[in-house]
């Protein structure tokens, strides 16, 4: 009844220690509006049992969060999701999933701090919900991609998404299926390759 | 749920309990259900969420670092000018309290357990349709 603490899929993952060479850690935060899959993305990628903070919906949230498209969804994120992974021998990435609902905007500020980029996570059935991430992210100038979590059955072609989402032709758009390790990790690896192309190549 | 009685008896936790400011019932994930009259409603929407967080985080250091019963007893924060106070409060919800810098945080604590034995089962929110139950 409970926050989700841990997930019987990350047992095998939690033993995985961090090492003591590490000398860098990157942080990154995951946002987009509220259902998209954050915590899922998190969760997924994560070689530690990820913290979460779900919170079963209650009825005091209809009429304001609205469910549809994501009807199946039971619970939601109320701080932030936390999860970890190991890049190479000094470099530790650190996640931060936001929290999708307006009424928790305001922990995105200390989210962002120190962050190298952002993944927004974007649904087409609600595609709308992720403009105020790409909104406040633009205004701030952090380096981000967009991940669209199809959950491996697109309907619509990536072109489709950035025309809708009016998304500057520099900013990289992927596809994603936010349940598995391997896909999640890519969209981070664009991210990454993404931040270190401004590096090299300056501010456009 | 009547939230005329819980509100009046949000409002007499108030009168009883010196250097208290705001008493707020939210919904666990994060949004308000009734408070007292000071409490202007952006923020008590405000606060709801704020709560929600706080009380989600202090259960994972519970389960992390408490002895395994699990459950968060209370969840405190002192800023300047006052203090944050939440507690569980029956299924699905919390009560929380701001109180100015002269509150006495263990009256104010023992105020808030009484109050919930009180509502009792005033104060339940259920889960959204399909959802499990408590």
């Amino acid at each position: 009844m409970h926050s989700t603490t841990s997930e019987p899929a990350h047992t095998d993952q939690q033993v995985t220690p961090l090492a003591d060479s590490t000398e860098q850690a990157l942080k990154i935060a995951v946002v987009g509006g509220f259902g998209v899959g954050k915590t899922t993305m998190v969760s997924s990628v994560s070689e530690i049992r990820p913290l979460t903070t779900e919170e079963t919906m209650t009825r005091a949230g209809t009429g304001i969060d609205d469910l549809e498209g994501v009807e199946g969804k039971r619970t939601t994120t109320v701080a932030f999701d936390f999860g970890r992974i190991t890049l190479d021998a000094t470099s530790v990435l650190y996640l931060f999933g936001a929290p999708g609902q307006e009424r928790f905007w305001f922990l995105w500020d200390r989210l962002f701090t120190g962050a190298l980029g952002a993944v927004v996570l974007v649904d087409t059935r609600r595609l709308e919900d992720c403009f105020y991430a790409i909104d406040r992210l633009e205004d701030q100038g952090t380096p981000f991609v967009v991940a669209h979590n199809d959950f491996g059955e697109s309907e619509h072609s990536l072109e489709d998404v950035r025309t809708a989402l009016d998304l500057d032709p520099g900013i990289p758009l992927l596809r994603c299926d936010a349940r598995e390790r391997g896909s999640a990790k890519k969209v981070l690896i664009a991210l990454v390759e993404h931040v270190r192309s401004l590096i090299t190549e300056g501010p456009r | 749920m009547d939230l005329k009685t819980l509100t009046w008896l949000l409002e007499g936790l108030l009168e009883r309990t010196p250097g208290t400011r705001h008493a707020l019932v939210l919904s666990r994930d994060g949004l308000k259900l009734c408070h007292t009259s000071g409490l202007g409603n952006d923020s008590a929407d405000h606060l709801a969420a704020i709560a929600a967080g706080v009380q989600s985080l202090a259960h994972s250091a519970s389960v992390e670092f408490g002895d395994g019963r699990g459950g968060v007893r209370q969840a405190m924060a002192e800023f300047y000018g006052g203090l944050l106070f939440i507690v569980e409060a029956g299924h699905g919800t919390h009560l929380a309290v701001i109180t100015n810098g002269e509150a006495e945080p263990g009256l104010v604590g023992h105020n808030m357990n009484e109050l919930v034995e009180q509502m009792g089962e005033h104060l339940t929110t259920p889960s959204r349709a399909g959802a499990e139950a408590e």
